[in-house]
């Protein structure tokens, strides 16, 4: 029933809409969908609460709208939507504007939110040609265009409409005079009908292009300005803009130059940065615009402004190449004068930058345009350029020199054949001044015009490790002066102590010559690196090793014969076989050479078996672990950028590297004769993180062999699994005299390091855990008990029968518990064991170790056990280095610090309230722990309620805990000076009472971190709340000025200049 | 753009005013407040026109400082129980980097201050610092060497007596910088300026390590 009243009555649109009339026939053929009643009524209801509402943005109007899009997308959405126009009806037609306007308004946001793709394309066309022929009404038009939006939006939008809409805006809309919104709107459409339907647009090319100049005249919004220099930029692509080129050109290159400076608040978030570039972008887009914009542009170079000539210069830079040699040619001496008036007299590096820049991009103009005819042009366009630098560079004065070379260098990287012209213009002149001077100063200035032309040569010809497609044909020019070069550069190399400009630059000059392509012979590089190797071997200057070294990590990437062949058997050579042989060249240097250079796999293949031999010899004769931790902290650190940068060398050294250092301390603990270095607490450790980063290496294949050979080895003693002669290897024995317990590092090392699908070789998981605990219990040695724990710790964290787990652990941390509560003489051990065990299951958030940690904190308040059991946090949740953490394949839940420490944190400071004086500090203590351990995102957050107890906690005399806890109050004072405010007045006296000299509980690490601390706070907090302090602080600053240690008073200076700052 | 001629009699008039400033020294008045050769060109011109003016020297020598001297750091400077004195080097190394009024460059660049030129005698509690102008007739010796007094006063321990002066034979007027420089009261009277402050401050700002590691 409702169809056919439908049918027979032709929604009367408003307003001498005849034409959609016809229209509307087709329109309602094609939407005769029955609609539900309840859904009529519901569409109709919610029209009439739209229009009652005021305005279309208040609440129930917002409502209503939302209510219209649900029903219209229920089922049908182009039969609702016939639905909503015939409710609408009454309002579109209404007389009143405001009415109409937002009746409009309604149907285009409907529009927009509904399913567009299920209208079809007549009734699109239908609704395309309504909108545009009541574009005439002033009133709606904001309203139509948002509806034109979504209709452009739609798949069924045809080219035919995306030529009537645009055909009827440019007719009807006088852009310009609406608000900036209703405009972007209109770009909006533009942007629209370009992207989708541009062929169909051609076919009204001149039509499209002047319209749309005439819509974009006058824009000031830097919004709309963005979404015009987009189109602007697609019109010169995809139309022929022949016919309207001044119309286009005068309405965008207006803008130019553009000064814009966004409101304080930034509301749109365009920079002036993205409207030049932008605007560059239209200006740069056809050669059409040259002989427009050529004169204008080269106007704004002699502009007062700095931002106007920066952009002056990056605009000529972007469209020289579009404009071309021809242009450019007849104004070519004004664009080299204003140029490099910006280098000569450069007030700002960016515009010197710029500047340059500009001067490449035309000289590559030039080249590419005047190639055809010949090479003696471009050198005749280039001479007033080049004489002017040579002129420069002639002068005694050295002022000119850097900035000549510096345009030369930016003319000659342009083109091959302004390369050669340039440099046989000028590189004779400098060979010759450099024979004629004897000053340093002037020889490094001369030798730095060189390199540039060096770079210019290598960016322009290739470097030696760069693209192998490019031009193989084409030969430097500087070539020709190679020897000369070479004699100039190391004779300057090996110059007097004196000047080290000069011979950095020397250096420079042979790494630029090693790294152009095609430039030295193999030969000829090799006599390259023996100067660098020269400045490794003898000079102790940290400025020019830096640099040296730089260098050959630079050659390295394509070149390491060399290297491999002579500098690294050098620096081997240079190593002393004892810390107590004094160098030159100390140990440390050489060491550092090593380490940057050999992480490259064919180097550290040459450099580590006469690394190995070096540490087994100073093993042997030094007795100072110094040098040998040096050495494996070198080999630690060549190991972890490979690991970084992802070699795959590094598996191979678990038949080389760790079986020879397992062999060494194994050796060395049989042999009971002496004191062995390699079995020295801080060497060990060393050893087992190298040997933990390669096994970590190996995938579980070639793990699983090898921990089967460390069980066989450990566990029955088997030492022929490494060839090693003797016998009586016994680690685990219980025996206080027993030195090969130390070994016991290396296997916790590999064992830690295994992969969590590794099976151990043992009969039973809970076995072998019962018999690790059990030696831990009674072991006495300190490194063999903290190696058992992290043993036990992995294994716990690994296990993957979580049944298993839980059940062995709740035994155990029975068994533990008894002996610690019971104070046995062991229960330190006991507490070790249960503290790793925590740690394992807190890792992967299991709840026993949740349970375990209720444990703990109530031994906190026991007075034997309390001191540990608080400083067992450090082990719960702190990191470790040699078993537990992610490299080594630990279990971690995610946020796993995050959950733990909201979790505890109540229950510690609890614990603080509740317990007697004497006893509260073991709170304190844990509490300072955890949160020295807890990420700082979340410390900070829980920060406020903290403060007052961690101000109670400074006088405890941990020193590290002070200095863990005057770094959180410096995090806090940075990062969350909120929480701090408050309680400025008590933290400022308790922080100055730990500067006291007098008191041995502040020893200088402490003092330091108090200046740091108290340095903070004129950076974190406002000036009114501490200006009431900063008198007395200043006064009681003086004392530390005059602390007996250096480095506390550089603090202390530091600390009170920042206070003085307050004070003014 | 004030040229730098008009202040050509500025010398010769701080001499004169110099002379007046003795008179009314006890009197503490506006008078002096004029006459003291610090606040004359400050309180005169806006810290804006000195840097103006001070193209007196356009173009200075730069030195090249060298990373060198700085001190290394050795095992006993982390012993709690070495102690360790306060020499020449520390006095140095809280010059080297205040910047000088009128470049952005440091007095280390400037080879103002150098190490050879600072002593310390911590038996007598004395610190001698000397100085040297950029130019013989440099306007700004005074502010300086006020800017050195400055951060030694907030950064040496008070038992010090701390002398700075103009290195002979630098400067035409020697002897009033130097006097102006030593005189407790004028320098406390100095610092009453907030003009003269910030500009001292400003150029103390860089001093510090945080600066340098820039």
């Amino acid at each position: 029933m409702q169809r056919s009243d439908v049918t027979t009555t032709p929604v009367p649109f408003p307003l001498k809409v005849t034409s959609s009339f016809s229209g509307s026939a087709a329109f309602l053929y094609y939407w005769h969908f029955p609609l539900t009643t309840n859904l009529m009524d519901s569409i109709e209801r919610e029209v009439t609460n739209y229009m009652v509402s005021t305005g279309d943005s208040s609440a129930e109007a917002s409502q209503a709208a939302a209510n219209i899009v649900q029903a219209v997308n229920t089922a049908s959405v182009q039969a609702n939507l016939l639905q909503l126009i015939q409710s609408m009806e009454e309002y579109l037609t209404s007389d009143d504007d405001q009415i109409r306007a937002k009746a409009t308004g309604l149907l285009s946001h409907t529009l927009h939110k509904c399913d567009q793709q299920s209208i079809n394309e007549a009734a699109v066309s239908v609704l395309v040609d309504f909108y545009c022929d009541r574009l005439t009404d002033r009133t709606c038009v904001p309203n139509l265009l948002e509806g034109l939006v979504a209709l452009t939006s739609s798949d069924n939008f045809t080219g035919t409409n995306a030529v009537t809409t645009a055909t009827r805006i440019f007719e009807r809309v006088e852009i310009q005079r609406f608000p900036q919104a209703t405009r972007n709107t209109a770009f909006h459409i533009f942007e629209n009908l370009m992207d989708r339907h541009l062929s169909a647009l051609k076919a009204i090319n001149n039509e499209f292009v002047y319209g749309f100049t005439q819509s974009m005249d006058g824009e000031k919004d830097p919004r709309n300005l963005m979404a015009a220099f987009k189109l602007v930029k697609l019109i010169v692509q995809h139309f022929d803009i022949g016919a309207h080129v001044e119309d286009l050109f005068e309405v965008t290159f207006c803008y130019f130059p553009i000064t814009f400076k966004p409101p304080p608040d930034d509301p749109y978030g365009i920079t002036a940065d993205d409207l030049k570039q932008s605007l560059r972008q239209c200006i740069s887009s056809t050669g059409l615009f040259a002989k427009l914009a050529l004169p204008l542009i080269l106007e704004k170079l002699s502009s007062t402004s700095g931002s106007a000539k920066k952009d002056s210069m990056e605009t000529l830079a972007a469209c020289a190449p579009v404009y071309g040699a021809n242009v450019l040619l007849p104004v070519i001496d004004e664009i080299f004068d204003a140029l490099k008036v910006e280098v000569f007299h450069s007030t700002d590096q960016a515009l010197e930058d710029a500047a340059l820049v500009g001067i490449e991009s035309v000289v590559a103009t030039l080249s590419a345009g005047l190639a055809g005819n010949s090479g003696e042009t471009i050198e005749k366009t280039l001479k007033p350029l080049v004489v002017e630098c040579i002129a420069n560079l002639k002068e005694p004065e050295l002022k000119n020199t850097k900035p000549a070379g510096r345009i030369l260098r930016a003319a000659s990287s342009a083109s091959y054949a302004a390369c050669a012209s340039i440099i046989n213009a000028v590189v004779p002149l400098l060979l010759r001044q450099y024979r004629e001077t004897e000053i340093a100063t002037r020889r490094k200035a001369i030798m730095d015009v060189i390199l540039e032309f060096l770079e210019a040569s290598k960016s322009l010809y290739g470097a030696a490790d760069g693209d192998v497609d490019m031009d193989q044909t084409e030969v430097s020019p500087l070539i020709e002066y190679k020897d000369r070069f070479f004699g100039i550069f190391e004779s300057a190399i090996t110059s007097s102590n004196e000047y080290n400009g000069l011979r950095l630059s020397g250096l420079k000059g042979l790494e630029l010559m090693v790294l152009t392509k095609n430039f030295l012979s193999q030969n000829e590089r090799g006599i390259g690196v023996q100067a660098f190797n020269k400045i490794l071997l003898e000079e102790t200057d940290e400025e020019l090793r830096t640099a040296a070294l730089a260098s050959l990590k630079e050659i390295l990437q394509f070149d390491t014969k060399y290297i491999v062949e002579e500098t690294v058997p050098f620096l081997m050579k240079r190593l002393p076989d004892s810390a107590k042989e004094t160098q030159q060249i100390s140990y440390k240097q050489t060491l550092t050479a090593l380490k940057v250079l050999c992480p490259e796999p064919s180097l550290f293949k040459a450099a580590i078996p006469p690394l190995l031999q070096k540490f087994d010899k100073v093993c042997a004769t030094d007795n100072d672990p110094a040098y040998p931790c040096a050495i494996l902290r070198t080999l630690l650190s060549i190991l972890e950028v490979k690991v970084m940068e992802k070699h795959t060398d590094i598996s191979p050294c678990i038949d080389t590297l760790v079986p020879h250092f397992i062999v060494a301390a194994i050796n060395a603990s049989l042999d009971t004769s002496k004191k062995q270095m390699i079995l020295q607490n801080d060497v060990l450790e060393n050893v087992a993180l190298v040997i933990m980063i390669v096994v970590e290496s190996l995938k579980s294949d070639a793990q699983k062999p090898f921990v089967d050979r460390m069980f066989k080895l450990y566990l029955h003693g088997d030492l022929s699994q490494l060839n090693i002669q003797g016998s009586g290897f016994e680690p685990f024995k219980d025996e206080p005299s027993n030195v090969q317990k130390a070994t016991t590092q290396l296997f916790a090392a590999v064992v830690a390091a295994c992969r969590r699908d590794i099976n151990f070789p043992v009969t039973s998981i809970e076995d072998f855990l019962t018999q690790l605990v059990d030696i831990t219990l009674v072991s006495t040695d300190e490194i063999q008990q903290v190696s058992l724990v992290r043993i036990i710790g992995s294994l716990i964290n690994k296990w993957r029968d979580a049944a298993a787990t839980t059940k062995y652990v709740e035994n155990l941390a029975a068994r533990l518990e008894t002996i610690i509560s019971q104070n046995a003489t062991n229960y330190v051990n006991a507490l070790n064991i249960y503290l790793w065990i925590a740690r394992a299951l807190v890792l992967r958030s299991h709840q026993l170790g949740y349970k375990m940690t209720d444990t703990v904190i109530g031994w906190c308040a026991n007075p034997t056990l309390g001191k540990q059991a608080s400083k067992g946090f450090d082990i719960i949740i702190g990191d470790d280095q040699l078993a537990l953490n992610k490299a080594s394949f630990a279990i971690m839940a995610i946020l796993y610090k995050q959950r733990f420490f909201t979790d505890s944190l109540p229950k510690l400071v609890d614990g603080f309230r509740n317990s007697p004086s004497d006893i509260k500090h073991n709170y304190l203590i844990a509490l300072s722990y955890l949160l020295k351990n807890v990420p700082k995102q979340i410390l900070l957050s829980e920060l406020p309620p903290l403060v007052p107890l961690l101000i109670e906690s400074l006088p405890l005399p941990d020193t590290t805990l002070k200095v863990s806890t005057l770094d959180t109050f410096r995090l806090a004072i940075a990062d969350a000076p909120d929480a701090i405010a408050p309680h400025v007045r008590s933290i400022i006296p308790a922080l100055l009472e730990l500067l006291d000299t007098t008191n041995q509980q502040n020893p200088m690490d402490v003092r330091i971190a108090v200046l740091k601390c108290l340095a903070q706070f004129p950076l974190g907090l406002t000036n009114d709340i501490l200006q009431p302090h900063a008198r007395f602080v200043t006064k009681q600053l003086v004392k530390p000025l005059d602390d007996r240690k250096r480095l506390v008073r550089k603090e202390a200076v530091e600390c009170r200049a920042k206070w003085y700052t307050v004070i003014s | 753009m004030i040229p730098m001629r008009s202040l050509g009699s500025d010398i010769d008039h701080q001499q004169t005013s110099y002379q007046l400033s003795w008179l009314f020294l006890q009197q503490k008045s506006f008078i002096f407040f004029i006459n003291n050769p610090f606040l004359f060109f400050i309180s005169s011109f806006s810290p804006q026109i000195i840097i103006t003016m001070a193209l007196l020297n356009a173009n200075p020598v730069v030195y090249q400082t060298s990373i060198s001297n700085i001190r290394v750091e050795t095992e006993k400077d982390f012993d709690d129980d070495v102690l360790d004195p306060i020499d020449s080097e520390e006095v140095y190394e809280l010059l080297r980097s205040i910047s000088d009024p009128e470049h952005p460059l440091t007095l280390e660049q400037l080879n103002v201050t150098q190490l050879q030129h600072i002593s310390v005698d911590n038996d007598n509690n004395h610190v001698l610092v000397e100085f040297t102008p950029t130019i013989p007739h440099c306007s700004m010796a005074t502010l300086i060497g006020l800017c050195i007094r400055v951060r030694l006063l907030r950064s040496l321990p008070e038992r010090f007596k701390v002398d700075i002066k103009v290195r002979k034979g630098t400067h035409q007027s020697e002897n009033a910088v130097n006097k102006q420089l030593n005189d407790k009261e004028r320098v406390a009277a100095a610092l009453e300026n907030k003009h003269l402050l910030e500009v001292v401050n400003q150029c103390l700002a860089t001093a510090s390590r945080d600066a340098v590691a820039q």
